[in-house]
């Protein structure tokens, strides 16, 4: 294969083109920063709160964010300590290095000092599929976390495979409204207590990311994690890779379709319908009298007792 | 026939007779999707599916996943 725009020997080959290594690169950084123009995701003198978990998706985020917005936005990277031993401590050392070698400042935030229980010991005591249980612990402390940061967004580097699985996790549990929640911008973008996640990698492959953290030396541990495998995601994510291998495009058509529908369902915001409450014991927007995260909270604390 | 050495961090390190003498013999021969797999040498080169590979190459095989 060549590259399209050098004829070079190509390094990739994706919906988004056929690439040399130097024109790759251009091209990675390209689709980023017009993605986070289409959909205005980071405005001039907005403090972005980069979510770094210190894994290739994420330092390739921070390496871009730093280079394009250090000079006109305030950055702080936060991470989300979930207390995966052999993983998470390895990631958060590569983390203060790249924070360090682009003069971003970092905090850690961690499920321990939340709950008061590493995500190890969470997944002993708590029966059923530990991946649902700290997606909800991730999502709440990322957005108090950049609430503490006073960040106006969150960064996230969700990839085009992400967000296609996200769309066809939602299809198959048949939640209409978590779907319409997807896209550029996610979350709820205008309550009070919700800062909004956005997603600059959001038209570019996991195959992409992770080259682009290979090309650029970002020597992060390419290594998932531990339980990654046990959850639904886990298999939705075989089943697009194998679909995309033998339709190039598939997941870009997933994405696309999922925007028209957006687009087509009430203000293409993704608002929720439902009446929003206050959490009665944290405080934080919810749909019920107490919110997810607390609930886990309490059901640890409950699980804990001999 | 070409054979490669390849190492990946599922299945360690193995020796794959390549039919073709192509990178797309080591994924077909790993049962791999290439959506999935990085194919890369010791001197850094980034192999496609189609790309030719010389007898006796070390290629690592870096699987592609979420997070990290």
């Amino acid at each position: 294969m060549r590259c399209q725009a050098c004829h070079e020997t190509a390094v990739i080959s994706t919906s988004n083109g056929t690439f040399c290594r130097r024109h790759f690169i251009g091209a990675f950084e390209r689709t980023t920063l017009d993605t986070i123009e289409t959909y205005g995701l980071v405005k001039p003198t907005e403090t972005i709160a980069i979510a770094n978990s210190g894994g290739k998706d994420s330092l390739s985020l921070l390496h871009v964010v730093a280079k394009y917005f250090k000079g006109s936005n305030k950055l702080v990277s936060i991470t989300i300590d979930e207390g995966i031993s052999g993983y998470r401590d390895k990631t958060i050392d590569t983390m203060k290095k790249y924070c360090s070698k682009y003069g971003v400042e970092y905090r850690i935030y961690s499920y321990k000092d939340f709950t008061g229980e590493t995500m190890d010991v969470i997944t002993h005591l708590k029966p059923g599929v530990p991946c649902a249980t700290c997606g909800v612990l991730r999502r709440y402390l990322l957005n108090a976390a950049a609430i503490d940061c006073g960040a106006d967004k969150i960064a996230t580097a969700h990839n085009m495979d992400d967000e296609a699985e996200n769309v066809l996790m939602n299809l198959l549990q048949n939640d209409f409204e978590k779907l319409l929640r997807l896209g550029p911008i996610s979350g709820i973008t205008s309550r009070k207590g919700f800062v909004p996640r956005v997603k600059p990698f959001m038209f570019l492959s996991e195959k992409e990311t992770m080259l682009f953290s290979i090309l650029n030396g970002i020597n992060a541990e390419h290594k998932p994690c531990p339980y990654a495998g046990f959850g639904f995601r886990g298999v939705v994510s075989r089943k697009l890779k194998e679909l995309e291998s033998v339709s190039t495009g598939a997941k870009r058509s997933i994405i696309d379709k999922m925007l028209q529908v957006r687009a087509s369902h009430g203000s293409g915001t993704g608002e929720p319908h439902r009446e929003l409450f206050y959490c009665d014991i944290c405080g934080a927007p919810t749909s019920e009298e107490v919110c997810e995260a607390c609930n886990i909270k309490a059901q640890i604390k409950r699980l804990k007792r001999p | 026939m070409v054979t490669v050495r390849v190492s990946s961090i599922n299945f360690g390190e193995k020796y794959l007779d390549l039919a073709n003498g192509k990178a797309k013999d080591i994924i077909d021969g790993l049962g791999l999707n290439d959506d999935a797999v990085i194919l890369v040498d010791e001197g850094g080169e980034i192999y496609t599916k189609d790309r030719k590979i010389k007898d006796g190459s070390y290629i690592k095989v870096i699987e592609v996943f979420s997070g990290g």
